[in-house]
């Protein structure tokens, strides 16, 4: 029963992984971000990384599974977020995060930004050597 | 690094190729450009009340909302606004500036700002011109105009802006965020003109030493509860202006403060407590504001008044786009006097029709005692119906 319930929590933890991906440009020194940095870095709370350069977060077209799947990463779902996000952009606070078509997009895009950080489908490969995936803890 | 940081430069034009915005449209990774407009109207139901007889149209707003990343550390953000359908040459509408601002980020935990900015007080300030922002026609006066809900001193809790300096950040409390914001300002000063008085914002110049302070603190859960305090403290001058005619010329009430004479003060301090969230799939926001006015007037008569104003809503977002919601507001307008206090009920339907274009549509009751300023009568019980169309970018 307990092997059971071991397999049951791996199985569990590997279905969640494979929903989403976070990719960081590779001078960046992370390896491992939490749920909650990656809500504050996609809710403007979290404007610069430890090493003072900017964080410039990108994701996925909302109204797709990634995009839900993208809000649910954060506690939300993609009516929220925008509705949140209107309130950040016009009282000043804050720009929004780009948003993007394809995985591949945001991968050319962080190749080229040393603080870009966009998550994307999950079970994504970088295609470019600048770009690696961070691991959500 | 340095080379990284010039190729990043030259990505704005990919971003501009790639990106898709929701509602705004960054030209670069640099210059961000966004906006919104309001249209609104209202009829009220029976033949007397406080509300708009005519079934008036309203092109209420078109705010542009502008934000230059210049460095790592230094942004540049405004709003500029044309207000009922702003027209210079028939001196309709109006056109100001509602915030700009440098702010120098030395890190997430501190930054600081300087220049015009909203008052960081309670829910709804800083987006109270932001229509798209909030699911109702208008915002609650109990909390925010109550001057417009029978406060009869004609002083809101806190100014709508204010010039000079912030200090502000986002301090992480385990998986939970404390924001803070401290606004330092001029403030308000009181001008006197025969027996009435009218604030006037100085946003070029002060009267006095005594400068207004505020600030908001935000506790904000995993779960995107929020809970907060602010506090506003001004203690405003008030000046006699001979030639000062209320809101005519802009440069003759700087001219008639400058030449006026100070005669008396008047403190005023305001606490709020505002909690928004969601619990379960129900929203909800709560907002309970004191305020405390007191000083000396021209004749060194005492003044002394405290007011309660409350805002409580409910809300439930269905299918993505529709959100019905109720809300009630509340405001005792001098606590020592009887049969003034009003309170209103809204109940509506917010409708997204497309992206960021949003329908409103609300019912009001408003009811007053026979004593509340505004309201007072036989125009004290009355209903209306509103809408709006607002539209973000």
């Amino acid at each position: 029963m307990k092997n059971l319930m071991i397999i049951a929590l791996f199985l569990a933890s590997f279905t969640w992984s494979q929903d989403v991906t976070v990719l960081v440009n590779a001078d960046n020194p992370l390896t491992e971000i939490s749920k909650s940095d990656l809500k504050k870095i996609y809710f403007g709370k979290k404007s610069t990384w430890d090493s003072g350069e900017k964080v410039i977060p990108m994701h996925l077209k909302l109204d797709t599974d990634d995009g839900i799947k993208f809000t649910k990463l954060l506690k939300t779902d993609p009516n929220r977020f925008k509705a949140k996000w209107l309130k950040i952009v016009y009282s000043g606070k804050a720009t929004p995060p780009q948003r993007f078509k394809t995985s591949l997009q945001v991968d050319e895009i962080i190749k080229l930004i040393p603080g870009g950080i966009g998550i994307v489908s999950g079970g994504y490969t970088p295609k470019n050597p600048n770009v690696k995936v961070i691991k959500v803890k | 690094m340095k080379l990284q940081k010039k190729i990043s430069l030259i990505t704005g034009s990919f971003l501009t190729l790639f990106s898709i915005q929701g509602f705004a449209a960054n030209v670069n990774e640099k210059l961000f450009i966004g906006g919104y407009s309001s249209f609104e109207w209202e009829q009220q139901i029976e033949k007397t009340g406080r509300s708009d007889r005519y079934g008036s149209f309203d092109a209420d707003l078109f705010d542009l909302v502008l934000a230059y990343q210049a460095s790592d550390k230094v942004r540049m953000a405004a709003d500029l606004t044309w207000e009922h359908g702003a027209a210079s040459e028939e001196g309709l509408g109006n056109v100001a500036v509602e915030y700009a601002y440098p702010e120098y980020a030395v890190s997430n935990e501190f930054k600081i700002r300087a220049g015009k900015m909203f008052t960081h007080f309670g829910i709804y300030n800083e987006i109270h011109t932001a229509k798209p922002a909030f699911l109702t026609v208008k915002e609650p006066l109990s909390t925010n105009k109550p001057d417009k809900f029978g406060s009869a001193d004609g002083i809101p809790f806190f100014p709508r802006w204010q010039s000079g300096l912030a200090f502000l950040g986002d301090i992480d409390a385990g998986d939970n965020t404390v924001t803070y914001m401290v606004q330092v300002s001029n403030g308000d000063a009181a001008v006197r003109v025969d027996d009435e008085f009218e604030l006037v914002s100085m946003y070029d110049k002060d009267v006095d030493h005594a400068k207004a302070i505020n600030g908001r603190v935000i506790f904000t859960t995993e779960d995107d509860q929020a809970f907060a305090l602010s506090a506003y403290y001004d203690n405003m001058s008030i000046v006699t202006g001979e030639d000062y005619e209320p809101l005519t010329d802009v440069g003759q009430i700087s001219n008639s403060i400058d030449d006026g004479e100070v005669v008396g003060n008047l403190a005023r301090f305001s606490l709020s407590f505002h909690s928004t969230g969601y619990i379960g799939d129900i929203g909800y926001e709560v907002e309970v504001v004191h305020g405390i006015l007191d000083g000396k007037g021209p004749e060194g008569n005492p003044f002394y008044r405290e007011r309660l104003g409350t805002s409580a809503m409910v809300y439930y977002p269905m299918a993505g786009r529709y959100t019905p919601f109720i809300r009630h507001e509340f405001l005792e307008p001098d606590m020592d006097a009887d049969d003034d206090i009003a309170q209103a009920v809204s109940t509506g339907v917010n409708i997204r029709l497309d992206a960021n274009l949003f329908l409103k549509t609300e019912y009001r009751i408003t009811r007053a005692g026979e004593e509340n300023d505004r309201f007072s009568k036989g125009r004290n019980e009355f209903s209306e119906l509103l809408g709006a169309v607002a539209f973000g970018f």
